[in-house]
């Protein structure tokens, strides 16, 4: 009884959502709904690697869009 | 709630709620903004007599905002809180959450080393705390101490009638907390919440646990556990009274009952293991009492839902607090209490092993969505994105966090069944066993480590560590020489006490002290005799003239054997042994010339001459030494002692292949008392090979010897002589080195007859003999008769399958396929063979084979390569020996370690026994058999606590020397796991404590506290030294 984002056995690939998010995702289990693949298929640890060298700014897109811009606006009338 | 679609029946959900009065995107802050503003004179902190209407609170936590914001605090931005329970801490939360900063507590109760590893991880902005909590950290994060006059002055110059206007606009979306939690992987995570998921939770509470204005919410979590936050928002957020506490009112029992009582409290959140502690009496004023944390049992439940609203949450810290809250839980009959329904918003799924919703009445994990999950954990990309991952039941793009918790549907109803991983909850902390693991691989002697919670008494829970320590062959530093000689000399003091009281009855035939294993009784007389005869009759055999004896104790082969000899030397590393024995052999003319004694221990050869002796015997000795190491040692000088083509008897050497073998037949027999399971053998087993502080070998171990030993001609490895079957028969064997010079009969080649395959039975044998009469012939593969009945019960307990199983007696194999090694040295006698038995080279160790051969013309009495050994790449010498230490300075080992470790890891998370293992148990598959591992020593339940201050002392000795946290005086030292060497180190410490003289005899008379007690006043008075409680005596050192 292993469950199956742990089971090393198992074929990995890697899902990105819109707002940059990543996923381990068995291979065996149909993508869902509004999420990419961006990696592999391959081994558990070759997926982590991958999202742990590409995932480097953890906020939400829509909340780095929202920052930045509401700074510009700030920097323009400041 | 609502159950979308129908093909997943688990998938559980709440309907999105539209409630004009609490808006979607609201956070915490502007829902207190908005209290205060309407009713700003409503108290919302208490704390003993004083109290902060929300006007006040709100203008505090202002001023504390705007300060925070000129030092940078800002979305995105971390500030730590290392506040104690006070006003200035729910400002401080306010305060960092109105600057759009999330805040992240530190446990000022954590050690320094963990607040450090977290504020390098976590990188926040600034700490805020007093000089009163006084953190000791090293860290270049600037700690601001808001008791100071200029920090609280410029505080206080702040304006307080509104938060500072950000920069950006808020959004949901941003931190609002980041919390520690044990992390598996060994190093602790943070996790990053949002305010997402804050006003449905919130509503939820406003709903489900009846808040309302007039409502008193005890403030009884820490600021690091999430549950603060819950008792913090469902007051402030909803306008009710937040009542804060010191630490000792908290406590569960009489001191909290008093404070729900005296400060009226209507809301309370407990863990079931702490709500256990009290009464449904003493907490009768609670209106609402939220359990959660982990699972609540049924009779709880039926105990405390009587008169009030009990409701059951649950949420793991990587959801905003609570994911599902239930029902309120009336007198139910049901076995299991629900966990709960989703919170507004949210949604839960039970899922199977292909991510599948199961049906109703299934198991599966519990995987969790909405906007109340957390963003992922700090810095930890990878970490975040195997558990919080793709949903495929939610809106496109959706996240689901996997709970690791198993959930049972029923009925719609989901009750918690037990955790997918290991991860503990104890005393509602969650715990991760990999962390405290990680915690304990740290120390570089560590090898190996495992963690579990234990509950070998009913409602008695503890986290055991258990470790495996590496080789200390490996390195061979001081550290190992000090423990070596320390092992050695407490061997010395055992036997010299031993002896002392043993010397007058001392004689010829003093077999004190040879108890059987198996059920503690002394072996036989005419047993004993047996095995003093056929290891003198070896000895004469070898036809000494000049011979050393190493331990030579009270003289059982020296009475035989020095009558034959022109000199006998014996050396024994006890004192009185060789006083008591020299006054006898002086006394007996014929040994007073030839006999040498000398008090040295064995690796001491000073005043012993160099080339002289032709046979050196070590006989039922060398299991005390502390070492592989050590025996080498003692060997190599040995070769020195020898003359050339002399010889190293070493009888009496314990069989380390056949260990495991051993120990689950004396855990077997002990059983037979009482029905058992496999499981409980199991353990039985692991507990005996864990007190094992004995040196085995493996015949390997002396077939490898002449690589590792200068001067060896030959190795001759033989079973032992004896018509009994006993421990000293099956477990034990003898070895001869001869030193160059000498040429012994090597008994390799020569046809080879396998049993059963090409030879049915001795008479086949006998008549092959007599009719071929080859000069050399092996038989291989025979069943030793002696270990057959102990073989059939290892395979028993290790074999079978279930582990609730009870034990079951094999039918007792065929007597007719095992052999007696002494039918076969009759069966080549009569033919006219010599014949030398000795181990097959089978892993189990339950085989043996025979050498028959034709008397040789000279040179008889040596013999070699009898043993032939196993066709496996060579290993390290280490790999054939046990370690002694394992099991004899464990136990202080153990302690000082344990206290190594509390610097690194919370208090909870420190183990409160760590048992040093020679091996973790593995099932079949290999992996760690967590059944398997033994039970910690515990004391009797009905142990009474120490009465008098001598008790007490004698307790806190006990337990020092057992590596126990406590002993009650009832309890039995050597129940208890205590053997005679910490007997010895018990003695010792007794002495230094407490300056009395206790004959170790005494202690095994009275091995309780309570039976001890009384021999303390006696020795007392006759040592003179007054009885002091050991606290005070450790002040006086330095």
């Amino acid at each position: 009884m292993t469950n199956p984002f742990d089971d090393e056995q198992n074929t990995f690939i890697v899902l990105i959502n819109d707002e940059g998010q990543h996923s381990l995702w068995p291979q065996f289990a149909q993508t869902p709904a509004g999420w990419t693949s961006v990696f592999g298929p391959g081994a558990r640890q070759s997926c982590l690697d991958y999202v742990e060298q590409h995932w480097t700014d953890m906020r939400p897109r829509s909340l780095v869009e929202a920052m930045d811009s509401a700074a510009a606006k700030a920097d323009l009338h400041g | 709630m609502s159950h979308i679609p129908e093909t997943t029946a688990s998938v559980a959900g709440a309907a999105d709620f539209v409630d004009s009065a609490m808006p979607n995107h609201a956070s915490l802050v502007q829902l207190f903004e908005q209290r205060a503003a309407h009713t700003p004179d409503a108290v919302a902190l208490c704390f003993d007599d004083e109290s902060l209407s929300y006007a006040q609170l709100d203008a505090r936590a202002n001023r504390l905002a705007h300060w925070l914001q000129a030092r940078g605090a800002a979305p995105e931005q971390l500030v730590g809180i290392a506040l104690d329970r006070s006003f200035e801490m729910i400002v401080a939360v306010l305060a960092v959450l109105k600057t759009g900063a999330a805040y992240l507590p530190l446990d000022l109760g954590l050690p320094s080393r963990r607040l450090e590893a977290m504020l390098r991880d976590a990188e926040p902005l600034l700490v805020l705390s007093t000089r009163g909590a006084a953190v000791a950290v090293s860290s270049p994060v600037p700690f601001f101490h808001l008791d100071e006059a200029p920090v609280a002055a410029a505080v206080a110059a702040q304006p307080g009638a509104s938060r500072p206007a950000g920069r950006a606009a808020w959004q949901a979306q941003q931190a609002a907390y980041v919390l520690y939690t044990s992390g598996s992987s060994g190093v602790p995570k943070g996790v990053v919440v949002t305010h997402a998921g804050i006003p449905a939770l919130l509503h939820s509470y406003r709903e489900r646990l009846q808040i309302s204005a007039g409502s008193r919410v005890l403030q009884f979590a820490a600021l690091s556990f999430d549950a603060s936050f819950a008792e913090i928002g469902m007051a402030l957020g909803l306008g009710a009274c937040l009542v804060l506490a010191s630490g000792d009112d908290l406590l569960p029992g009489p001191a909290l009952a008093d404070l729900c009582e005296r400060q009226r409290i209507t809301h309370l959140a407990l863990p079931p293991s702490l709500l256990a502690m009290m009464t449904p009496e003493q907490l009768a004023g609670v209106d609402c009492l939220v359990v959660g944390g982990e699972a609540c049992p049924a009779e709880m439940a039926r105990a405390w839902s009587p008169g009030r609203r009990l409701v059951n949450c649950y949420g793991p810290t990587e959801v905003t607090v609570d994911a599902l809250i239930s029902a309120p839980i009336g007198e139910l009959a049901e076995e299991a209490v629900p966990l709960g329904e989703p919170v507004q918003q949210a949604h839960a799924y039970v899922l199977d092993d292909a991510l599948r919703a199961v049906a109703d009445g299934q198991e599966g994990e519990l995987y969790l969505a909405g906007p109340g999950l957390a963003r992922g954990y700090l810095r930890r990309a990878a970490s975040s994105s195997e558990r919080f991952v793709a949903d495929p039941y939610g809106p496109p793009g959706a996240r689901m966090y996997r709970s690791g918790d198993r959930v049972r549907l029923q009925n719609g109803r989901l009750s918690f069944v037990g955790r997918a991983d290991w991860q503990i909850k104890w005393h509602g902390l969650r715990i991760e066993p990999g962390e405290i693991e990680a915690g304990l691989l740290r120390d570089p002697e560590v090898a190996q480590a495992a963690v579990v919670l234990r509950e070998d008494r009913p409602g008695h829970q503890q986290l055991v560590g258990y470790v495996v320590r590496r080789d200390a062959c490996d390195d061979a530093g001081s550290r190992g020489e000090v423990a070596e000689s320390t092992a050695v000399s407490e061997w010395q003091t055992l036997h010299d006490s031993f002896y002392a009281e043993q010397a007058e009855l001392a004689g010829e035939e003093d077999f004190t002290g040879w108890d059987s294993s198996y059920d503690g009784a002394p072996i036989a007389l005419e047993q004993m005799r047996e095995w003093r005869q056929s290891a003198v009759e070896r000895i004469l055999a070898l036809q000494p003239a000049k011979l050393l004896e190493i331990g030579v104790g009270t003289g059982l082969i020296l009475w035989q054997v020095a009558p034959h000899c022109h000199s006998y030397w014996g050396t024994d590393f006890s004192r009185p042994v060789i006083d008591s024995l020299r006054e006898r052999t002086d006394r007996d003319p014929l040994l007073r010339e030839r006999v040498q004694l000398r008090h040295q221990p064995a690796d001491d050869g000073s005043g012993l001459p160099q080339g002289y002796f032709d046979t050196i015997v070590i006989n039922s000795v060398a299991m005390y030494f502390p070492s592989a190491a050590y025996l080498l040692q003692v060997l190599r000088q040995c070769m020195d002692l020898l003359a050339p083509g002399g010889r190293i008897y070493l009888g009496d050497v314990r069989n380390l292949r056949l260990l495991r073998c051993f120990a689950t037949a004396i855990a077997w027999s002990r059983a037979e008392h009482a029905q058992s399971s496999v499981a409980e053998i199991r353990r039985a087993v692991e507990q005996e090979l864990s007190l094992e502080n004995e040196l085995l070998l493996d015949p390997e171990f002396f077939r490898a010897l002449p690589d590792h030993l200068e001067g060896v001609a030959g190795v001759d490895i033989q079973l032992k002589r004896g018509r009994f079957h006993n421990e000293l028969t099956r477990h034990r064997y003898e070895v001869v080195l001869h030193k160059q010079g000498a040429a012994p009969v090597s008994l390799a080649g020569g046809p080879e007859l396998a049993w059963a395959r090409d030879v049915a039975t001795l008479d086949d044998m006998r008549a092959y003999l007599v009719r071929e009469r080859p000069p050399l012939v092996r038989l291989t593969d025979l069943p030793n008769a002696r270990l057959s009945d102990e073989i059939g019960a290892m395979h028993a307990v290790w074999a079978a399958s279930g582990d609730e199983e009870l034990l079951q007696r094999p039918a007792r194999r065929q007597r007719v396929s095992n052999v007696d090694p002494e039918e076969v040295h009759a069966l080549g006698e009569s033919a006219g063979y010599r014949v030398a038995t000795t181990w097959s080279n089978d892993a189990e160790g339950g085989r043996f084979e025979a050498a028959f051969f034709l008397e040789p013309a000279e040179g008889s009495h040596s013999l070699a390569d009898i043993y032939r050994g196993r066709r496996q790449p060579a290993l390290p010498l280490t790999a054939y020996a046990s370690r002694p230490d394992t099991g004899r300075d464990a136990r202080a080992w153990a302690a000082a370690f344990r206290h190594k470790l509390a610097e690194h890891l919370p208090a909870h998370m420190v183990p409160a026994t760590i048992m040093v293992l020679p091996r973790l148990p593995l099932t079949a598959n290999g992996k760690l058999d967590r059944a398997a591992l033994p039970a910690p020593e515990t004391g009797r339940q009905d142990s009474r606590a120490p009465r008098t201050p001598q008790e007490e002392v004698l307790a806190e000795l006990f337990a020092e020397v057992l590596g126990l946290a406590q002993v009650g005086i009832d309890d039995s030292f050597f129940d208890l796991g205590g053997h005679s060497l910490l007997a010895t180190r018990l003695a010792g410490m007794l002495r230094q404590a407490l300056g009395v003289e206790i004959p170790i005899r005494a202690l095994f008379e009275a091995p309780t506290v309570a039976a001890l007690a009384p021999q303390l006043e006696s020795a007392r008075r006759t040592t003179r030294t007054p009885l002091r409680p050991m606290r005070t005596q450790a002040q006086e050192q330095p």
